[in-house]
């Protein structure tokens, strides 16, 4: 059986917990705590060290999925995380202050999943705040990081059809990828 | 919005007095830091602030309490971690959002270092029930 890590990142509240909870088969694992900074994003709870959940893809592919809390003060679980994922699903809400900006920070953050990997990115809460637009999703990620090939999708986080396309297209991205880098080194031996 | 625990006044002084009696109770406490459930400082002994601590301990109560759950033991009443040069102990205050995290040398008994700290856990929540 095939096995993959993916990470789910992004902002608080930008609806990583609950993109986990729209596809794991089993009981989700969360670690939320009652949040005292009510004046960021307000929320009643924030996850503080991880969501953990798993699916299976087609017959034999399972994929385990981990969320990782949104704000930068505990990216240690960032890092503890991130070194055992091969792609990212990057979550940005578009009602957040400046989503393209999150964007790059996390792109940036991150860059190195891209390297191992593939990320995709999923806008959420389009619905609330129109603007921006998923072309100037992709333009930033062209102007910013111009070497990466980064899919965009518009998505419902509570949706489990809309984030198994988006975890299904990261999947096939990062095996797509594998599979060029193997035949690649099987080339150059 | 009610304010958050680590912007009360009266919380973080009570907070910090709480932090100065285990430091006289227990002569080897390195560090103590009372913290809210999300990972915020409401109080810190040894005078600076210890923010990666306090998130980093957030996490591991909130870890701690997810492994009591998945293995159905009832609710996780304290964490240890038990090293070569020191002892850190948390725990939550009952009945807050709050946890007690605490480093002491290894010249403390463990048993020594977890019954102090229990102590002054039960003092913070007792003192604390009347305020908010």
């Amino acid at each position: 059986m095939a096995e993959h890590v993916i990470l789910f990142a992004g902002p608080m509240g930008a609806g990583k917990s609950t993109a986990i909870r729209s596809l794991s088969e089993i009981e989700v694992v969360a670690t939320e705590a009652g949040n005292s900074d009510r004046e960021s994003v307000d929320k009643p709870t924030t996850t503080v060290a991880l969501d953990y959940g798993e699916i299976t893809l087609g017959d034999d592919e399972k994929v385990r999925l981990y969320g990782i809390p949104g704000q930068r003060r505990f990216d240690f679980m960032w890092e503890i995380l991130k070194d055992r994922a091969v792609g990212m699903v990057l979550l940005i809400n578009n009602d957040s202050p400046d989503p393209l900006l999150q964007l790059r920070e996390f792109l940036d953050y991150f860059a190195d999943l891209y390297s191992r990997g593939g990320i995709v990115v999923a806008v959420t809460r389009s619905d609330i705040a129109r603007t921006p637009k998923l072309a100037e999703y992709s333009a930033a990620i062209a102007a910013h990081t111009p070497d990466m090939i980064i899919p965009v999708f518009s998505v419902d986080a509570r949706n489990t059809e809309q984030m198994r396309t988006t975890l299904i297209t990261l999947i096939l991205n990062v095996e797509t990828r594998a599979a060029i880098i193997g035949a690649e080194t099987l080339k150059n031996d | 919005m009610t304010e958050p625990l680590h912007r009360n006044a009266a919380v973080i002084l009570h907070g910090a007095e709480a932090l100065e009696e285990l430091r006289s109770a227990c002569r080897s406490l390195i560090y103590a830091t009372l913290i809210t459930d999300d990972g915020f400082e409401v109080s810190g002994l040894i005078g600076t602030q210890h923010n990666r601590m306090a998130s980093m301990a957030s996490s591991m109560q909130a870890l701690g309490d997810a492994v009591a759950r998945e293995l159905k033991i009832g609710t996780s009443e304290y964490i240890i971690i038990a090293s070569e040069l020191g002892h850190v102990i948390q725990l939550r205050i009952p009945g807050q959002p709050l946890v007690l995290s605490a480093l002491f040398g290894t010249e403390e008994t463990l048993g020594k270092a977890l019954s102090t700290a229990r102590s002054s856990a039960s003092r913070v929540s007792e003192v604390l029930i009347g305020i908010h």
